[in-house]
C-alpha cells in the first residue's frame, strides 16, 4: 500500500513537472511579449529590453523552466538594488502587473473559489443522484422522462448561456438574487451563501446532468443484479434491496465527483466572469489577457496538482467502497 | 404420509410484454415431500428456471403466475409482501448457479450468512449470526471457516463459493431447497463434491430440494424423482428408475440417447459410435403450435398422424416400476417402440 | 508413416502477471507439453479450467505465442513464419470456438461472414460456393441472408464450421465446441464434425472438458492439469483404464446417465487429484504415457 501511494506521489511529481514545461512552451510560443505590455507607451526598444532582462522574459524557454522549478523549491528574485523584488518559496512566479508573487494571489483568490466549487459539488451531488435514482427505481415515470430531459439539456447547454439565463430570470427580472459580488464566510454566511446561490445553481445544473445519467444508468444494473434477487431469495424488503444497491452506484459516483471536484477548485472560468465572482478562473483569464506568464503557469499547475491529488484520493478511497479492488 | 413441503397445481406463468401476453409455463403439477429430491430437466425455453423463480415469487418484471403454489403450508401465490419475506430464505430458500453474481461484492461471506440469519431472527445479534456462519462454513466443508468467513466472495474458487451459498441457503433450515444449476458452472471433480454435499445436508435436515438442471448425469446421481420439460409443458413425470429405464416420451428417450455417455465405446464392431440427434432446436411455448411442442422434432409423430399437430397431449399414467409410484408422460403414443441399444 | 499435422515438443507459456502480490514471477499456463496430432486423426484434450487446455490449442495456429518450445504445424515451425506465412498457415487451420454468437460478427449476414474468410485471403467466391458450404453442414440456402440473431444456437454453431471449411484446411482446432449448446442439439454438433474427420479426412484438436464427449469424438486423448500434459494414449485404453490419479479423478467424478448411478459420495480423496492449481499435490505421479501399437517417434 505504502509503496503504491509512494509510486503514485513520484508519478504525480514528474506529471507536474512536465505540465509546467508544456505550459511555459506554450506561452513562449505566442507572439505577445509581456514585457511589452510593461513597457508603458511609448516603448523604444532599448526600454523594452530593460524591461525584458529585469523580468527575465528575454531568456529561453529552457531557462525559464530550469528557473521556474528552481523557484518553487528556494525562492527567486528579480532585478536588482532598489528595483529587486523577491518571491520567497514556493514560488509559482512574480506577477510584474499585480505587483505580487503568484503563490498570494492564489491564496487571495482561493477561498472564492473554494466556496463556488464546494456548494456546487455539493447541490450538484444531491440533486443528480436524487434524480437519477428515483428515476430509475420509476423508470419511465414523470421523473424519469423529467430527469433524461434534464440531463440531456445540462450536458448541451453551455454554461455561459445558463449562467445568463440565471442572472437574467433571478437577478433582473425577480429581482430575487443578488447578480454578482462576493462576502465571505467569517463575515456573514448568510451572505456568503446568498451571493453564491446562482452561481452553485448555475454549475451543478451543468454537472448534476452527468450524475443523473451515471446514477440511472448503474442503479438500473444494479436493481436487477443476481445477487439482489438473491437477497430478495433469503427474505429482504424491497426497501433493504434498494438500499443495499446504492453501494453499486457508490462507486463509479464517487470517481466522477473526485474528479469534478478538483475540477472546480481549478476555477471555474466562465461561471465566474459571468457572476463577476473574482477566482482562480477570473485570474487565469486575467493573466491570458495581460500576457502574464507567472499567473498562467501558477493557475495551470495549481489546478494541474489539485486534479492529480484528487485522483489519487480517489483512486486510494475506491477499495473502501469496494472491496474487489483491495490490493494484497 | 405426512404433507407435502411442495404442492404445485396446474401453475401457469405468462409474461407481458409489448401488448402482448403469452404464456411461458402452462398447467404444471407436482407434489414433493420433505427428503425428496425432484429433478426438473428441461432445455432452453423450457420453463425450468421460471418454475424455480415463481415457487419463491421471484418472477422478473412483466411475468405473472397463476395457479396454485402451497410451500410448507403456505399459500405463495396469494401471500402478501410480508407473508413473502418470511418465507423467503426461512421455508425455501435458493441456490443459483452463477454463485459469484449470487453474491454481494461488497460483502464478506460472514455478512451474507449473518443477514440471512438476522432477516429471520431480528434479535439475533450481529456477533451471535456470525459466530454461527462461522459454525455453517465449518458445516459445508470450508477449511478455517474463521478465517473464511471474514473473506469477499471475489476471493474464493468458483467451488467454496458454492459452498458459502449453500450454507447461507441452509443456515435457517428451509423445508425447501431450490437449486438452479447448482453445478453447471463448476469443474466435473467440484460438481461431484458438491452434489454429494447437497445429498448430505439434504439427509441431516430433511428438507425437499427441487434440483433444476439440463444434464442428465447430474440427474442419475442426485434425483429421487424426474420431472422433464419442454416448452413449458411437463412432457414426463416419474420416478428416477422409471424415466430412465422405460422413458414414456419420446423427448425424454432421446434427451438420454442424445447425451454422451462414459461408458459408451468409439468403436463397437469396427463401426464408429453415434450420438442420435434430436433434429431441430429446441422451442418455447410462445413460438410452439397448437399441437405437441416437440412434434416438429419428433421421428415418431409420423406414426400418430395429424393428432400432434392439433392436439396438444395431456399427462396420463404409464406403467411404472416402482410400488405406488407415478409415472406419467404427456403423449399420444400409449408406448414407445423399444430403442436400439446404443451402449455396449 | 507421414509428418504429422501438428507437432509441438516441449512447450511452455508464462504469462507476466501485473503488479505485486502472489504469482510475482508470472503465471506458467503451460509447462513443458510435448504432443501430436496425426494426419486424418482427432486427438482430444481435456482438463479441468485452468488445466491450460485452451492456451495450449491455441498455440496450434500462433495466436499464442510459446514462451519456450517449438510448435511445428504442418510441417512449418510457427515460429519462424513472417505474417505472411502465419496468414497462410490460418488457411489450413482454423477454429471454431465456444460461443457461436460471440464469434459471429452480429452485424453481418451469414453470406457476408463467409465471403469475408475467403476475401481475407484474397479469392472470390460464388453463391453456389456458399450455398454447397452451408449444405455440407446441414443448412439450407435461406441460412446465407440471416443475421446471427435470427438464429439459434446449433445453426449459428454450424455457420461458424461452415466458416471454419470455407478454405478446405488440414486441421480444426474446436475448443469446447459444443459446451453453449443445448442438450439435444450437442449431438448433431458432434456428429457433424466426426462426419467431416472421416469424410474430408480433417484432423482435429478437440478441447473439452466433458470426457464423455471425447470419449466419443477422439481417437487420442491428452490430460492436462496444471499446464502439463499427465497422461496420453489412445481413448479407449485411457478411459478402460485411467492410470493418472488426475485422469481417474475426472473419470470418477464424472456422473453417469445411467441406473444404478454411483453414489456421488464415492470419491471422496481422489477428488482433489485434478483440480486446485494453487497446491501441489504432495506426491507428484508420473507422467503416464502410452504409444498407440506400431507407432514411430517423429
Amino acid at each position: 500500500m505504502i509503496v503504491y501511494v509512494a509510486r503514485r506521489m513520484v508519478t504525480a511529481v514528474f506529471m507536474l513537472l512536465s505540465i509546467a514545461f508544456v505550459t511555459i512552451c506554450l506561452f513562449f510560443g505566442a507572439s505577445k511579449d509581456p514585457a511589452r505590455a510593461m513597457c508603458g507607451k511609448p516603448c523604444p526598444p532599448e526600454t523594452r529590453a530593460k524591461v525584458s532582462a529585469y523580468m527575465q522574459t528575454d531568456q529561453s524557454a529552457v531557462w525559464q523552466y530550469v528557473e521556474f522549478v528552481k523557484g518553487l523549491f528556494v525562492g527567486r528574485t528579480y532585478g536588482t538594488g532598489a528595483q529587486q523584488v523577491h518571491c520567497p518559496a514556493p514560488c509559482f512566479g512574480y506577477s510584474f502587473p499585480n505587483r505580487s508573487d503568484v503563490t498570494t494571489l492564489i491564496a487571495e483568490r482561493l477561498p472564492v473559489t473554494l466556496s463556488l466549487a464546494l456548494g456546487a459539488a455539493i447541490l450538484c451531488l444531491v440533486v443528480g443522484i436524487g434524480l437519477g435514482a428515483l428515476s430509475a427505481i420509476r423508470k419511465g415515470g414523470i421523473v424519469d422522462r423529467f430527469s433524461t430531459g434534464f440531463a440531456m439539456f445540462g450536458l448541451s447547454v453551455p454554461t455561459f448561456l445558463v449562467g445568463l439565463l440565471v442572472l437574467q430570470v433571478f437577478g433582473f427580472m425577480l429581482n430575487a438574487l443578488p447578480y454578482s459580488g462576493f462576502v465571505s464566510f467569517s463575515e456573514s454566511p448568510a451572505d456568503w451563501a446568498w451571493h453564491l446561490i446562482g452561481p452553485w445553481m448555475v454549475l451543478s445544473f451543468i454537472l448534476a446532468a452527468g450524475y443523473v445519467r451515471v446514477t440511472r444508468t448503474q442503479l438500473l444494473n444494479e436493481l436487477s443484479a443476481d445477487h439482489l434477487v438473491a437477497m430478495t431469495a433469503r427474505g429482504a424488503s424491497n426497501r433493504q434491496v434498494n438500499r443495499h444497491a446504492v453501494r453499486g452506484v457508490m462507486v463509479p459516483v464517487a470517481a466522477m465527483f473526485a474528479l469534478d471536484v478538483t475540477a472546480l477548485l481549478g476555477g471555474s472560468v466562465i461561471a465566474e466572469k459571468v457572476f463577476s465572482l473574482h477566482g482562480l478562473g477570473d485570474l487565469l483569464l486575467s493573466g491570458v489577457n495581460e500576457s502574464d506568464l507567472s499567473i498562467v503557469v501558477g493557475v495551470t499547475l495549481f489546478s494541474a496538482f489539485l486534479i492529480i491529488v484528487g485522483n489519487l484520493v480517489a483512486d486510494l478511497l475506491m477499495p473502501l467502497l469496494d472491496p474487489r479492488i483491495r490490493r494484497a | 404420509m405426512p404433507d407435502p413441503v411442495l404442492q404445485v397445481e396446474d401453475l401457469c406463468v405468462s409474461f407481458t410484454g409489448g401488448g402482448v401476453t403469452a404464456d411461458i409455463v402452462r398447467d404444471l403439477s407436482v407434489t414433493l415431500y420433505g427428503g425428496r429430491t425432484l429433478a426438473v430437466v428441461g432445455e432452453s425455453g423450457s420453463g425450468k428456471t421460471i418454475t424455480g423463480r415463481a415457487i419463491m415469487r421471484l418472477l422478473p418484471r412483466g411475468a405473472s403466475a397463476r395457479g396454485r403454489i402451497v410451500v410448507a403450508g403456505r399459500e405463495m401465490l396469494s401471500a402478501d409482501e410480508r407473508e413473502l419475506r418470511r418465507a423467503r430464505g426461512s421455508d425455501v430458500a435458493m441456490v443459483f448457479q452463477d454463485s459469484m453474481s449470487a453474491l454481494s461484492p461488497y460483502l464478506d461471506i460472514g455478512a451474507h450468512i449473518a443477514q440471512a440469519i438476522r432477516l429471520h431472527n431480528p434479535s439475533v445479534t450481529r456477533r451471535a449470526a456470525r459466530a454461527r456462519a462461522v459454525e455453517m462454513l465449518d458445516r459445508v466443508g470450508i477449511p478455517e471457516p474463521a478465517d473464511a468467513v471474514r473473506r469477499f466472495p471475489h476471493e474464493f474458487s468458483g467451488g467454496m463459493r458454492q459452498r458459502a451459498v449453500i450454507a447461507m441457503a441452509l443456515v435457517n433450515r428451509p423445508a425447501l431447497l431450490i437449486a438452479d444449476e447448482p453445478t453447471t458452472a463448476l469443474d466435473v471433480t467440484v460438481q461431484a463434491q458438491i452434489l454429494a454435499l447437497l445429498r448430505e445436508l439434504q439427509r441431516e435436515y430433511g428438507m425437499a430440494m427441487l434440483l433444476i438442471s439440463h444434464d442428465f448425469g447430474v440427474v442419475g446421481s442426485a434425483a429421487d424423482e424426474v420431472l422433464v420439460m419442454y416448452a413449458g409443458r411437463q412432457a414426463e413425470y416419474g420416478s428416477l428408475r422409471d424415466i430412465f429405464d422405460q422413458p414414456a416420451h419420446p423427448y425424454t428417450a432421446g434427451l438420454r440417447a442424445a447425451t454422451p455417455r462414459l461408458d459408451v465405446r468409439r468403436e463397437i464392431g469396427g463401426e464408429r459410435t453415434r450420438l442420435r440427434a434430436i433434429p431441430g432446436a429446441p422451442t418455447s411455448l410462445r413460438d410452439a403450435g397448437p399441437g405437441c411442442a416437440f412434434a416438429p422434432r419428433c421421428g415418431l409423430a409420423d406414426q400418430v398422424g395429424e393428432r400432434c399437430v392439433v392436439e396438444a397431449p395431456l399427462p396420463t399414467v404409464r406403467p411404472t416400476s416402482e410400488v405406488g409410484g407415478l409415472h406419467l408422460a404427456a403423449c399420444h403414443l400409449d408406448r414407445l417402440p423399444a430403442p436400439q441399444e446404443v451402449a455396449s | 508413416m507421414s509428418e504429422p499435422i501438428l507437432e509441438m515438443t516441449d512447450v511452455s507459456k508464462r504469462y507476466r502477471t501485473a503488479g505485486f502480490g502472489r504469482g510475482r514471477g508470472g503465471f506458467l499456463a503451460v509447462d513443458g507439453v510435448s504432443l501430436h496430432v496425426g494426419r486424418g486423426e482427432a486427438l482430444g484434450l481435456v482438463g479441468e479450467s485452468g488445466s491450460g487446455k485452451s492456451t495450449l490449442a491455441r498455440m496450434a495456429n500462433g495466436l499464442v505465442v510459446p514462451t519456450s518450445g517449438t510448435v511445428r504445424t504442418d510441417g512449418r515451425d510457427v515460429a519462424r513464419l513472417g505474417r505472411r506465412g502465419l496468414r497462410r498457415l490460418r488457411r489450413n487451420v482454423a477454429m471454431v470456438f465456444q460461443d457461436p454468437l460471440a464469434s459471429l460478427n452480429p452485424r453481418q449476414t451469414v453470406r457476408q461472414t463467409l465471403e469475408n474468410v475467403f476475401r481475407a485471403h484474397g479469392e472470390t467466391t460464388s453463391t453456389a460456393e456458399l450455398v454447397a458450404l452451408l449444405e455440407s453442414v446441414g443448412l439450407g440456402a435461406h441460412y446465407l441472408e440471416r443475421y446471427p440473431h435470427e438464429a439459434s444456437g446449433g445453426q449459428l454453431q454450424r455457420v461458424a464450421v461452415a466458416r471454419a471449411l470455407a478454405l478446405k484446411p488440414d486441421l480444426i482446432i474446436a475448443d469446447e465446441p459444443t459446451s453453449a449448446l443445448d442438450v439435444s442439439v450437442r449431438a448433431q454438433i458432434l456428429n457433424l464434425l466426426a462426419d467431416l474427420q472421416r469424410d474430408q479426412g480433417i484432423s482435429f484438436l478437440h478441447v473439452s472438458h466433458d470426457l464423455a464427449v471425447i470419449r466419443l469424438y477422439s481417437d487420442r486423448v491428452a490430460v492436462m492439469q496444471r499446464g502439463r500434459v499427465v497422461e496420453t494414449g489412445p481413448s479407449e485404453e485411457i478411459f478402460r483404464s485411467p492410470q493418472h490419479p488426475c485422469t481417474r479423478a475426472l473419470v470418477e467424478a464424472t456422473p453417469e446417465a445411467e441406473l444404478p448411478a454411483r453414489p456421488a459420495g464415492a470419491l471422496r480423496g481422489a477428488d482433489r487429484a485434478c483440480h486446485d492449481r494453487d497446491h501441489d499435490s504432495p506426491n507428484d505421479h508420473p507422467v503416464v504415457s502410452r504409444p498407440e501399437a506400431g507407432a514411430t517417434e517423429y
